[in-house]
C-alpha cells in the first residue's frame, strides 16, 4: 500500500511539473517577428524592461510591442499568416490562444497606428482599446488609437467596431471613429489624412499634399526607388 | 512508320497481361543500375540509356507506383548528355515500397523496358525508407551542374502539380511563414526562415525535421518547437537560393516537404519594389547531336508563371520542341489556369484524376473546370486524348529490287499509303463528390471515351475506332487525421471496340445473340455505341465490374494496411488504359517503428489470381508474393542499413502439356507456368570524415533469381522450350567527396551480371564514372567534368535457334560543362559530350552461317541551355 501511495505521488508531482507546460504550449509561439526598424521593444509580461526586438523573435501570449519614432514593426502570425505593421510610437500587447480552430487572437493597443492584414480564418481577431474594439475575420485595415479616439478604416473587406454605446459595421474605404463617450460614427474625411497608408516603411516614398481646384485635399505618394 | 500510341497501348497490353517483351530491336537494352534504397524525404532519381542499337531514343518513361496503388502512373524521363534522368519528388511515393519500371520508345518504333521481362509484373522494387535521425544524414549538397538543368518542367510532371507543397492549401500541415516564395534580401541582410507546423491531431515528430538551405543540411542550428521553426542567418551569398524543410509526422507519416526560394541581391542590385506575388521561369534549350556522321538538332522552348492576384491564382505552362510532328500525337504542351477560391478552370493539357478505375493522371487536352464546396463537388472535364493522324504516304519499293515503282506512262514515283492512321479520340467525364476529402468523400463518376470516325479517312487505318463508357463510386472515409482510413471504389465498363458501323438496331442484336433486348441500343448511340464487339454484352456476369477497399491503421508504431481488388476481365477503362484487368486477390503490409525509429521492420504479402476468369487457353495464375525488410539508422555516425528481401510465386496449376497431332506432326503447347523468383537487396550507407574531409560511401548489392519448376523437365529439354530461369546480380560503390575547397568528386562502379533462360541468354556489364564540380568566382562560374567507361558482354538466341547474337561492345564517354550565372536567377549552361561506342558484337545466322557486325560509331553532343526565374 505504501509502496501503491508512492508511486500515486510520483505520479501527481511529475504530472504536475509536467502539465503546466502542456498548457502554457498553447499560449507560446503566438507570433512572429518579420521585421524592425528603428527602435522596436519587446516586454514579457514578467520582465521590468524592454529588450531590442530583433527579426526572427517569437512572440507568446501577452508580450508588449513598443516602437519609437520612425520605427515599424512587422509581425505575422502563426497559424494563418496574418500580418501586423505596428508603426512609429505604438504600444500593442499580442494575446492569443491556441485553439483546434487556430489562434484567437487580441490586440491591446494602448496607443499609436497599426495596419494589419488578416487573413480569412476561423476565429476573429479582436483590436482592443478603451474606446471600443473591432474584430475581423479577414480583411485589411488600419487602426490609430490617438487622444481617447480610435479610428478604423477599413481599406478591404468587412469588419465591425463596438463599445458601450453601440455597434457598427465597417465596409471597404470605410472610416469609424470611436470615443469613450459616443457610439462609433462614420467620418467622411480622407484617410490619409489620419493614417499613414503607405505600404512601404523605409522612407522610400515621399508624400505631397495639396488642394485640387475644388478645394479637396489630396495626397500625391512618390515612389522615388 | 507506325503510330506511336497504339504500339505503346499495345505495349503496355503486353506488360500488364505479363507477358515478354521481346518487342524491342534484339541489340537494344536499356542501361540501368537499379536504385537499392531509397529515403522518403529525399527525390527518387533514376539514370537509364540505350545501347547496343543504332536508333535514337523518342522518349523514354518512368512507371511507377507506391503505397498500394493499382496501377501505374508515368513521368516522362528528361535527356541529359549521359541518359535519360526520371526523377520523383517525395509526394509522388511513400513506405514502405517504390515499385518502377523503365520503357523506352525507339526510332523504329521497338519498345525496350527495364527489367526487360515482363516489367509491369515484375517491377523494380525499391524499399523507402525513413530516418530518424536526420542531424547524422549527409549533407548533400544540391547539384548546381546536374547532368542536365533540372527537370522541373518536365509538362505531365509540372502539370501534376509536383511541388511538394502548395503555398495556398489550407490543409496543409505546414505553413511557410517567412521569406516569401521568391523575395528577395539585400546582401548581410538576415534571412530568417520561419515555418509554422498546424498539425493537431497527428504531431510533428520534431526530432526527423530537416532543414537545409541550397541542400546544406542547418538543422543543427534551428530553433523548433511543436508550432514553430525557425532559423537565421545573415551569411548567404548573393544569388538564388532553395530552402527546404522535410520531417515526419509522429506516426510515421512523412511530412510534405516545404520548398521554396528566395533571392539574395548583390550590392549592386537594387532591391525590387514589393515582394512577387508571381513566380515564373522560362528557358530555351537547343541541343546538336552528330551520331556517326548524322546531325541531329532539337530546340525547345517553354516556361511557367504561376501566383496570385487578390483572391485569383493563376497558372500558365507552355512547351514547344521540334520534335513536334503532326505525325504524332503531341510533344508540345500549353496549359492556362485560374482558380477563384472554391471555382477553378484549366485549359490546355490537363491531368485529371477521379480514382484509379476511371480517370487517372491520362492527358486531355481540353477544359477541365471543377467547383469544391466542400459539402458538394463538381468536376468536368472534357477533351482529346489522342488527335488525330493521317495514314504515311511513302514511295513503292519493288519487293524484288527494293528500287522505287514508277508509273510506266507518267514516269513519276508511285506513292503508297500505309494506313496508320490514328483516330481523334475524345473523353468527357463528370465526377460529383459529397465531402471535402479530409476525413469523408463519397464521390460518383461518370466518363465516356470515344474515337470519332470521321477524323480518319476510310482505308488509311488499321487499329478499329473504339467507344468506352465507365461509371462508378468510390467512398474515403478517414479517422483521427487519416490514421484509421477506409477506402473502397466501384466501377463498371461498357467498351466497343469497333464502332465503324455504328449501333446495332435491336432487331439485329436480338437474332445474332438470341436475347431480348428491353431497349433499342440505336436510341443510347449518343452516349454508347452497343454492336457485336461490345463487351460485354450481357453485364449480368459482371466480367466487366472492377471494385477495391483498403484498410489502414497507423497506430502503436504500427502502419498496417489491407487491400482487397476484383479487376474483372473485360473491365477497361480508357481513362486509365495502364490497368492491369481480370486480376482479383488481396495484401497486406505492415512497417513497424522500434528504439525511437532507429529500426523499421517491413512485413508484406500479396495474393492474386491473375486470369481468374479466363477468357482463353490461358489457365488462372496463382501469384503470390511475400517481402520483408529491415533497415537500421542507428545514428552516431554509425552507418545506416537496408537489407530488404522478396519470394514472389507464380503457379497456374498446369501440370499437362498439349500435344496436337491432328496436322500429322505434333504441335506442342506448354503452357505450365511454376516458378519462384527471391530478390535481396541489401544497402549500406556511410558518411565519414577523413582528413578533414568529407565522404559518403554507398554499398548496394542486389541479386534476383528466379527458379523454374520445369527447368530440368525432361519433354520441355526434348521439345527445346527454352528454360525461364533467370538471375541477375548487380553491385554498386559510389563514393561522394567533398573538399575544403569548392570541390566536390565522385566515383561509381557498377557491375550488373544478367542470365536468361538457364544460360542461354546473358548480358554483363560494367560501368565506371568519375565527375568532378568545381566553382569559381564565387559560384556565379560552375564547371564539371565526367567520364563514364562501360564494357559490355553477352549472347543471346534470337527465333528459337535460327538466330543468334553476342555483345561485347566498350563505351566510353567523356562530358564537360559549365554554368554561368548571369544575374542572380538568370543563367545560361553549356554541356558538351563525346562518346565513343566500339562494338564487336553481331548477329549470327545459324542456318547460312553469315555473321552481321554491329555498327560502331561516335557520337557527339553540344547543349545551350537559357534559363530566367522571375
Amino acid at each position: 500500500m505504501k509502496k501503491f501511495k508512492r508511486s500515486v505521488f510520483t505520479l501527481l508531482v511529475c504530472g504536475m511539473l509536467i502539465f503546466p507546460s502542456f498548457l502554457s504550449a498553447d499560449n507560446k509561439d503566438i507570433a512572429l517577428v518579420l521585421k524592425t526598424k528603428g527602435t522596436v521593444g519587446v516586454k514579457n509580461p514578467t520582465q521590468r524592461g524592454y529588450v531590442r526586438a530583433k527579426r526572427g523573435n517569437r512572440l507568446d501570449d501577452g508580450e508588449i510591442i513598443k516602437t519609437g519614432k520612425n520605427s515599424l514593426a512587422a509581425l505575422v502570425f502563426t497559424d494563418d499568416k496574418s500580418q501586423i505593421k505596428i508603426r512609429s510610437n505604438s504600444s500593442v500587447t499580442i494575446r492569443g490562444k491556441r485553439e483546434k480552430k487556430g489562434i484567437v487572437k487580441r490586440l491591446s493597443l494602448s496607443f499609436g497606428q497599426i495596419w494589419a492584414n488578416v487573413t480569412r480564418q476561423k476565429t476573429e481577431m479582436r483590436i482592443e482599446t478603451p474606446s471600443g474594439v473591432a474584430t475581423v475575420k479577414g480583411t485589411i485595415f488600419n487602426c490609430l488609437f490617438q487622444d481617447n479616439n480610435f479610428f478604423v478604416f477599413c481599406q478591404q473587406g468587412l469588419l465591425q467596431v463596438a463599445n458601450q454605446f453601440g455597434t457598427m459595421r465597417v465596409g471597404a474605404n470605410q472610416l469609424v471613429q470611436l470615443t469613450q463617450t459616443s457610439a462609433p460614427q462614420r467620418l467622411q474625411v480622407d484617410p490619409d489624412s489620419i493614417f499613414d497608408l503607405s505600404d512601404e516603411e523605409d522612407g522610400s516614398k515621399l508624400r505631397i499634399e495639396f488642394e485640387d481646384e475644388q478645394g479637396n485635399k489630396k495626397s500625391l505618394i512618390l515612389d522615388f526607388k | 512508320m507506325k503510330f506511336k500510341a497504339l504500339l505503346i497501348f499495345v505495349g503496355i497490353l503486353t506488360l500488364v497481361k505479363g507477358g515478354f517483351t521481346q518487342t524491342g530491336s534484339s541489340q537494344a537494352k536499356i542501361i540501368h543500375v537499379p536504385v537499392a534504397s531509397q529515403q522518403a524525404n529525399k527525390n527518387f532519381s533514376a539514370e537509364a540509356r540505350v545501347d547496343g542499337t543504332g536508333e535514337r531514343v523518342v522518349f523514354m518513361r518512368l512507371y511507377f507506383r507506391s503505397d498500394g496503388a493499382e496501377s501505374f502512373e508515368y513521368t516522362e524521363m528528361s535527356e541529359g548528355m549521359s541518359g535519360y534522368i526520371g526523377e520523383l519528388v517525395p509526394s509522388r511515393f511513400s513506405l514502405p515500397n517504390l515499385e518502377y519500371f523503365i520503357l523506352a520508345l525507339l526510332t523504329d518504333q521497338k519498345v525496350v523496358t527495364y527489367p526487360k521481362f515482363n516489367p509491369y509484373g515484375n517491377p523494380m522494387i525499391v524499399p523507402v525508407t525513413g530516418s530518424s535521425d536526420p542531424v547524422e544524414q549527409a549533407e548533400e549538397p544540391i547539384p548546381l551542374l546536374p547532368d542536365q538543368p533540372r527537370a522541373e518542367f518536365i509538362p505531365e510532371l509540372a502539370q501534376k502539380d509536383t511541388r511538394p507543397i502548395d503555398q495556398f492549401d489550407e490543409l496543409s500541415p505546414v505553413l511557410v511563414l517567412s521569406p516569401e516564395i521568391g523575395e528577395s534580401f539585400n546582401a548581410g541582410e538576415e534571412v530568417v526562415i520561419a515555418v509554422s507546423f498546424l498539425a493537431d491531431r497527428d504531431p510533428i515528430d520534431l526530432s526527423s525535421v530537416i532543414v537545409s538551405i541550397d541542400g546544406l543540411n542547418v538543422t543543427q542550428d534551428i530553433e523548433i518547437t511543436e508550432n514553430l521553426l525557425t532559423y537565421g542567418t545573415a551569411d548567404l551569398q548573393p544569388g538564388e537560393h532553395q530552402a527546404m524543410v522535410q520531417g515526419y509526422f509522429t506516426s510515421g507519416i512523412p511530412l510534405p516537404a516545404a520548398v521554396w526560394t528566395f533571392e539574395v541581391l548583390s550590392t549592386s542590385a537594387k532591391r525590387r519594389v514589393a515582394s512577387s506575388s508571381f513566380r515564373g521561369r522560362v528557358f530555351a534549350e537547343t541541343r546538336h547531336e552528330n551520331f556517326s556522321g548524322v546531325g541531329f538538332s532539337d530546340n525547345n522552348v517553354g516556361g511557367y508563371l504561376s501566383g496570385q492576384y487578390g483572391f485569383a491564382k493563376y497558372d500558365a505552362r507552355v512547351f514547344v520542341t521540334t520534335r513536334e510532328n503532326g505525325q504524332f500525337q503531341p510533344r508540345n504542351r500549353f496549359s492556362f489556369g485560374l482558380e477563384f477560391g472554391v471555382l477553378g478552370v484549366k485549359v490546355g493539357d490537363t491531368y485529371p484524376r477521379f480514382n484509379d478505375l476511371i480517370l487517372w493522371g491520362k492527358r486531355v487536352r481540353g477544359i477541365h473546370g471543377r467547383l469544391h464546396l466542400g459539402f458538394i463537388n463538381f468536376d468536368f472535364i472534357t477533351g482529346q486524348t489522342l488527335r488525330a493522324t493521317s495514314a504515311t504516304i511513302q514511295p513503292l519499293l519493288d519487293l524484288l529490287t527494293g528500287l522505287q515503282v514508277t508509273d510506266p506512262l507518267t514516269g513519276i514515283a508511285i506513292q503508297d499509303t500505309i494506313p496508320t492512321a490514328t483516330f481523334k479520340q475524345n473523353l468527357i467525364g463528370g465526377r460529383v463528390s459529397f465531402g471535402s476529402g479530409r476525413n469523408f468523400q463519397l464521390g460518383i463518376n461518370a466518363l465516356r471515351v470515344r474515337d470519332d470516325i470521321d477524323s480518319v479517312k476510310p482505308g488509311d487505318f488499321t487499329s478499329l475506332p473504339q467507344d468506352n463508357l465507365v461509371a462508378g463510386a468510390d467512398l474515403l472515409i478517414g479517422f483521427d487525421n487519416r490514421r484509421f482510413e477506409i477506402r473502397g471504389s466501384v466501377a463498371a465498363s461498357l467498351f466497343s471496340t469497333d464502332i465503324t458501323g455504328g449501333a446495332l438496331k435491336k432487331q439485329e442484336i436480338e437474332d445474332q445473340f438470341d436475347v431480348d433486348l428491353p431497349f433499342n441500343p440505336e436510341d443510347f448511340s449518343k452516349y454508347f455505341i452497343i454492336n457485336a464487339s461490345t463487351t460485354p454484352l450481357d453485364p449480368r456476369d459482371l466480367t466487366s465490374l472492377a471494385y477495391n477497399f483498403s484498410f489502414r491503421f497507423n497506430y502503436f508504431s504500427n502502419n498496417f494496411q489491407f487491400g482487397y481488388k476484383t479487376i474483372g476481365g473485360e473491365y477497361v477503362s480508357l481513362g486509365n488504359t495502364i490497368l492491369r484487368n481480370n486480376l482479383q486477390g488481396f495484401y497486406f503490409r505492415d512497417r513497424m517503428r522500434l528504439y525511437k525509429n532507429k529500426i523499421y521492420l517491413n512485413l508484406g504479402f500479396e495474393n492474386y489470381n491473375d486470369n481468374f476468369r479466363p477468357k482463353d487457353a490461358n489457365a488462372t495464375t496463382k501469384l503470390q508474393t511475400l517481402s520483408y525488410g529491415l533497415s537500421l539508422f542507428p545514428g552516431g555516425g554509425y552507418p545506416n542499413l537496408t537489407v530488404s528481401m522478396r519470394e514472389h510465386f507464380r503457379d497456374n496449376n498446369v501440370d499437362t502439356v498439349a500435344v496436337d497431332l491432328t496436322s500429322g506432326l505434333p504441335v506442342i503447347t506448354d503452357t505450365r507456368e511454376n516458378n519462384k523468383t527471391n530478390d535481396l537487396i541489401v544497402q549500406l550507407n556511410y558518411d565519414v570524415n577523413l582528413l578533414n574531409v568529407n565522404h559518403a560511401v554507398s554499398l548496394s548489392f542486389i541479386t534476383s533469381d528466379r527458379n523454374d519448376r520445369f527447368n530440368l523437365d525432361p519433354f520441355r529439354i526434348q521439345a527445346g522450350i527454352p528454360s525461364t530461369e533467370t538471375s541477375s546480380n548487380v553491385q554498386v560503390i559510389s563514393v561522394r567527396t567533398t573538399y575544403q575547397v569548392p570541390l566536390t568528386t565522385t566515383f561509381n562502379f557498377a557491375r550488373n551480371d544478367n542470365n536468361f533462360s538457364a544460360g542461354l541468354n546473358t548480358f554483363n556489364f560494367k560501368m565506371f564514372g568519375a565527375r568532378a564540380d568545381y566553382h569559381l568566382m564565387n559560384r556565379k562560374l560552375q564547371t564539371y567534368f565526367g567520364t563514364n567507361y562501360t564494357s559490355a558482354s553477352g549472347k543471346s538466341s534470337i527465333d528459337g535457334q535460327v538466330t543468334s547474337s553476342t555483345t561485347d561492345y566498350k563505351r566510353l564517354q567523356f562530358n564537360l560543362g559549365a554554368r554561368y550565372e548571369l544575374t542572380p536567377g538568370h543563367s545560361i549552361f553549356m554541356d558538351t559530350s563525346l562518346i565513343n561506342f566500339s562494338d564487336n558484337g553481331g548477329t549470327f545466322d545459324t542456318t547460312s552461317g553469315a555473321f552481321t557486325p554491329n555498327p560502331s560509331f561516335t557520337d557527339r553532343i553540344l547543349r545551350l541551355y537559357y534559363e530566367k526565374r522571375f
